[in-house]
C-alpha cells in the first residue's frame, strides 16, 4: 500500500485537429477511488486506452504499480481488471462460455467468485449474448473485470445502461474492493455517479487536464437548476445576496436561479416566504462544464 | 421503403452480376475457342457431360452456344442464385431483426406487410438486376464471336431462374419464421437447399429417387428450357416455380403477422435456473480450441462440404474419363477436354483427382475458407474482441500466432474431411489412390489456406475494408487461369501467376519442396508483417 498505482507524465495521444489527449500528468494513489470526470469526446476514453496500451502514445509515459504500461503490457494487464466503454460482440457465445473463456487466461479467477458477482447482479451466464440486454451486457462486462480479485480496476463509464438498483450493487462492489485494498480508476460523465463511490476526482476538458481534486472541492462544481413559486412577492433581495447564487431571474412569483454547490443558505432564505412549488433539477455534466469553465476561457 | 430495404442488397447483388457477368461471358467465349466442327464438339461434350449430372442438368444440344451455356452457365448458377435466395430470405426475416432495424421500422409506424412486400419487391430487383447483367455481358462476347443468341432466349432462361431464386427466397423467409436466431435459419435453409437439389440431381441417374422430384423447385427450373434451341419454353414450370415463391412468401408474411418481433411462432419454453458460474468445456481452456468451438457449426458445414464435394469429384472421375476415352485421340475439343482435366500427370484417375480436386476446386476452398477466417480476424478488431483479449495478460505476438495456428487446424480438418470424401468415391469407383500420395497432396494444401491467412494478416492491419475483396479476387483468378491459359491458347508463364498452380500435381508427383518452400516462405512473409503490425498499431474501434 501507499505509493502511486497510476503514473502519467506528459502523456499526448495526437489524433490531429485538436483532438486527443494533451500532456497528461496524472497520479492516482494507491487503494484510492479516482472518478475521471468529462464531458463526451473530452478524452477519457483515449486516456484509458493507453493505461491499457490498447493505443500507442505519441509522447509521454504512464505507469502501472511502477511497470511501464508499453515495455510492460503483459505484466500490467495481470494485475488490472478492465471495463471497455463498449462492450465487445460475442456473438452466439454463452455468458458462462465467455467468463469460461477469459477465466483461462488468468490463473488467479475464483469460480466461487464469479458466482457470487452473476448472484449479486442477478446475471444468468446460461443465455447466449446475442440475447443479452443492454444492462445485461454491461453486468457481464463488469464480472468480466472484477472476476480476478485485481489490484487496480480501470473501468470506463461502468453503470451505461445497469438499472438504479443495480448500479447501488456496482456501487457496493466498488467500496469493497476499496476496502480490501485495491485502487479504482473510473471515468464517468455523471457528477452524481462520482460523488457516490469516489475519493479523488480529476477533471477533463478538449484533451487536457483542467482540475485534480477532493470530493469536497467537486461541490463548487456541482449546480441545481431551481425553479420557485411563491404565493406573493418573492424575496428576491435576500436570494441575490446568497454568494453562491447565480443566473437569478424573477417573472412576476416565479424566480429561476442557478446553485452552485451547497443549498443551505438558499433554503433558509426562503424560510419566511410562503412557496407554493419547488423544483430541482440537476443539469448534465456539460452544462456544468459550460457554467464552470466557460468554453472559450483558457484551460 | 423500396429505397431502403434495396441498400443491403446493393454490393451482394453487384458481386453476383459480376459472378453472372463473368462466366456466363468466359463460357461464350470459351465456346468459340471449341474449334469449328460444332456437330462433333457438341457430341463430344454430350456424351461426357452426364458425368456431371450430380451437379448440372443433362446437356442438350451442346452443338449450339446457347445450348452449350444453358447447361454449364446457368447449369451452375441456378445453385448459387438458389443460395442467395436462402441467404437473402433469412436475412430479411431474422438478420434484420437482430441487428435491430425491423424494431426501428416497425415503431416508425410502417406496417409489416409493407415492410415484408419491400423486401421482397427489392430482393426481385436485385436479382433482376444480376441476372441482366450477365444475360448482356453473354450477349455481348457471343455477338463479338460470330455465335450470336437470342435475346428472348436468354430472357426466358433468365426469368425461369428469377422465378426460381425468388421461391428459395421465400424458404428463407420461412424457415427465418421458424428459427430464432439468423445463423440457425441459415443453416437450416442452406441443408434443406442442398437436399432439394440433390433429390433432383441424383434422381437423373437413379430411378429411386425419380418419384421424389416433384419436390424439389430445382426439377422445374430445369424444364423451363428458354434457352436450348428447339425445345418448348416450359411455361408450366416457371408458373408452378411462380406460385411456389407466392406461396412461400405468404406463408412467411402469415407468420410475420403472427409472431412477436425477435421471437418465432412457437412458444419457447419457460427459461430454467439461471447459471451463474464459468463454463468448464476444455476446449474453452484454449484460444485456438476456443476459437474453432465458437465456429463448431460453420466449421461442421465446411467439412460436410469438403467431404461431399470430393466425393463427387472422385465419383465422376469413372463416368467422365470412360466418356473421355471414347472420344478420338485426334479431335480438337478432346484434346482439350483432357488438358484441363489433368490427364497426363500420373495414371488418368490420379490426374483428374489430383487436377480438379487438388489443384482446383481443394485449393479454392481452402483458400475461401481463409478468407472467412481473415474476415473473422478484421471483425475481432472492429467489434471489440481483439481489445477484449488484449485487456488479458496475452501478448500482442501470441494473437497472431494463434490465429495461423487456429487456421491451420481448421484447415487440417478440411483435409481430413475431404480425404474421407476421396477415399468414399475411390471406393464407388473402384480405384486406389497412393495413400503416401494423398498425404503429401493435402498436406501442401496447408500452404495454400496459410498463404491467404498471411496475406489477409498483414493486409488487414492496414486496410481491413478490402482486405476480403482483394483476397477474393486472388483467389478467383487464381482459380480461373489454369482452365483458361490451354483454351485460350496462353503462353506457359501465365500459369505461373496463379496461387494454386505453385501448388502442383503433388498426387501424381510427390511432394515438391520449392514449391512447397515458396509457399510457405510467402505465408511466413505474410505472417511476419502482421506479427510487426500488431506488435505497433492501435487496437480498436
Amino acid at each position: 500500500m501507499g505509493g502511486d498505482a497510476i503514473l502519467t507524465q506528459s502523456l499526448t495521444k495526437d489524433y490531429g485537429g485538436g483532438k486527443g489527449l494533451f500532456d497528461l500528468t496524472l497520479s492516482v494513489h494507491d487503494g484510492e477511488v479516482f472518478g475521471y470526470l468529462g464531458p463526451n469526446g473530452a478524452g477519457k476514453t483515449t486516456t484509458i486506452r493507453l493505461l491499457m496500451s490498447l493505443i500507442r502514445p505519441t509522447r509521454g509515459a504512464a505507469t502501472v504499480f511502477g511497470l511501464d504500461t508499453v515495455r510492460r503490457s503483459v505484466d500490467v494487464k495481470r494485475v488490472v481488471g478492465y471495463l471497455p466503454g463498449e462492450l465487445a460482440q460475442f456473438g452466439g457465445l454463452r455468458g458462462d462460455e465467455i467468463v469460461g473463456s477469459f477465466a483461462a487466461l488468468r490463473p488467479d479467477v475464483d469460480r466461487a467468485f464469479v458466482g457470487q458477482l452473476s448472484e449479486r447482479l442477478d446475471l444468468d451466464l446460461g443465455r447466449r449474448y446475442r440475447e443479452y440486454s443492454r444492462g445485461n451486457k454491461q453486468k457481464l462486462g463488469i464480472v468480466l473485470a472484477f472476476m480476478h480479485r485485481p489490484r487496480l480496476l480501470i473501468l470506463d463509464e461502468p453503470t451505461g445502461g445497469l438499472d438504479p438498483l443495480n448500479q447501488q450493487t456496482f456501487y457496493a462492489l466498488v467500496r469493497e474492493t476499496r476496502e480490501r485494498g485495491a485502487t479504482v480508476f473510473l471515468s464517468s460523465h455523471v457528477l452524481s455517479e462520482v460523488e457516490a463511490v469516489c475519493d479523488r476526482v480529476g477533471i477533463i476538458r478538449e484533451g487536457k487536464l483542467v482540475k485534480v481534486a477532493d470530493l469536497d472541492e467537486l461541490n463548487e462544481l456541482h449546480q441545481r437548476r431551481i425553479e420557485v413559486q411563491f404565493a406573493g412577492e418573492p424575496p428576491l433581495a435576500a436570494l441575490r445576496a446568497i454568494r453562491n447564487v447565480d443566473q437569478l431571474v424573477a417573472n412576476g412569483s416565479l424566480v429561476r436561479c442557478v446553485i452552485r454547490g451547497d443549498a443551505g443558505a438558499f433554503v433558509r432564505a426562503l424560510g419566511g416566504a410562503h412557496v407554493v412549488a419547488l423544483t430541482s433539477e440537476e443539469p448534465s455534466l456539460e452544462e456544468s462544464f459550460l457554467a464552470y469553465y466557460r468554453s472559450d476561457a483558457p484551460v | 421503403m423500396l429505397r431502403v430495404a434495396l441498400r443491403p442488397n446493393v454490393w451482394t447483388s453487384v458481386g453476383f452480376a459480376a459472378l453472372a457477368a463473368i462466366l456466363l461471358a468466359f463460357l461464350a467465349a470459351t465456346y468459340a475457342a471449341l474449334g469449328t466442327d460444332r456437330a462433333a464438339a457438341g457430341r463430344d461434350l454430350e456424351a461426357i457431360g452426364p458425368a456431371f449430372s450430380f451437379i448440372l442438368p443433362l446437356p442438350e444440344r451442346l452443338d449450339t452456344n446457347a445450348g452449350y451455356v444453358a447447361w454449364f452457365g446457368y447449369g451452375q448458377l441456378s445453385l448459387t442464385f438458389a443460395f442467395w435466395g436462402v441467404l437473402a430470405g433469412t436475412y430479411v426475416a431474422r438478420g434484420e431483426e437482430e441487428r435491430g432495424l425491423a424494431d426501428m421500422w416497425l415503431s416508425a409506424g410502417t406496417p409489416r406487410w409493407r415492410l415484408l412486400v419491400a423486401h421482397v419487391g427489392a430482393f426481385v430487383v436485385g436479382v433482376s438486376a444480376a441476372l441482366a447483367a450477365g444475360g448482356l455481358a453473354c450477349l455481348a462476347v457471343a455477338w463479338a464471336t460470330g455465335e450470336p443468341i437470342a435475346v428472348g432466349a436468354l430472357a426466358g432462361q433468365s426469368a425461369g431462374i428469377l422465378a426460381l431464386t425468388v421461391a428459395f427466397f421465400s424458404l428463407g423467409l420461412v424457415v427465418g419464421q421458424l428459427v430464432p436466431t439468423r445463423r440457425g435459419a441459415l443453416g437450416i435453409g442452406a441443408l434443406v437447399l442442398v437436399a432439394l437439389f440433390l433429390t433432383n440431381s441424383l434422381s437423373r441417374q437413379w430411378d429411386a429417387l425419380s418419384g421424389a422430384r416433384w419436390i424439389s423447385p430445382f426439377a422445374y427450373y430445369d424444364r423451363v428450357h428458354g434457352l436450348v434451341p428447339g425445345l418448348a419454353f416450359g411455361t408450366a414450370s416457371l408458373v408452378v416455380l411462380v406460385l411456389i415463391a407466392i406461396g412461400g412468401i405468404s406463408l412467411a408474411l402469415l407468420t410475420f403477422l403472427s409472431r412477436d418481433i425477435g421471437a418465432t411462432l412457437g412458444r419457447r419454453g419457460m427459461p430454467g435456473a439461471p447459471r451463474r458460474l464459468p463454463a468448464t468445456n476444455p476446449l474453452l481452456r484454449s484460444q485456438i480450441l476456443a476459437t474453432l468451438y465458437d465456429q463448431r457449426v460453420g466449421l461442421f458445414i465446411w467439412c460436410l462440404a469438403m467431404a461431399w464435394q470430393s466425393f463427387f469429384v472422385t465419383r465422376m472421375a469413372g463416368p467422365f474419363l470412360r466418356a473421355l476415352a471414347l472420344v478420338e485421340p485426334g479431335d480438337p475439343t478432346g484434346a482439350q477436354l483432357r488438358v484441363v482435366s489433368g490427364v497426363g500427370h500420373g495414371t488418368p484417375f490420379e490426374g483428374f483427382v489430383g487436377f480438379e480436386w487438388f489443384g482446383g476446386l481443394a485449393g479454392l476452398a481452402l483458400a475461401g475458407f481463409a478468407i472467412t477466417q481473415v474476415a473473422r480476424w478484421s471483425g475481432d478488431d472492429t467489434e471489440g474482441r481483439l481489445e477484449a483479449l488484449l485487456s488479458a495478460p496475452m501478448p500482442r505476438t501470441r494473437v497472431v500466432i494463434e490465429r495461423a495456428l487456429a487456421l491451420g487446424v481448421g484447415a487440417v480438418l478440411l483435409i481430413a474431411a475431404s480425404h474421407a470424401g476421396i477415399t468414399a468415391g475411390a471406393i464407388v469407383n473402384d480405384s486406389v489412390l497412393d495413400g503416401g500420395r494423398l498425404a503429401v497432396a493435402g498436406l501442401m494444401l496447408l500452404p495454400i489456406a496459410a498463404v491467404f491467412g498471411g496475406i489477409g494478416a498483414a493486409a488487414s492491419a492496414w486496410r481491413p475494408r478490402v482486405t476480403v475483396a482483394l483476397l477474393a479476387a486472388i483467389a478467383l483468378v487464381s482459380f480461373m487461369i489454369p482452365f483458361t491459359v490451354p483454351v485460350i491458347h496462353g503462353p506457359e508463364w501465365l500459369n505461373h501467376l496463379s496461387v494454386f498452380d505453385l501448388y502442383g500435381t503433388p498426387l501424381a508427383d510427390g511432394f515438391t519442396p520449392w514449391r512447397f518452400g515458396l509457399l510457405g516462405g510467402v505465408s511466413l512473409l505474410g505472417f511476419g508483417v502482421a506479427l510487426f503490425a500488431m506488435l505497433r498499431r492501435d487496437i480498436g474501434r
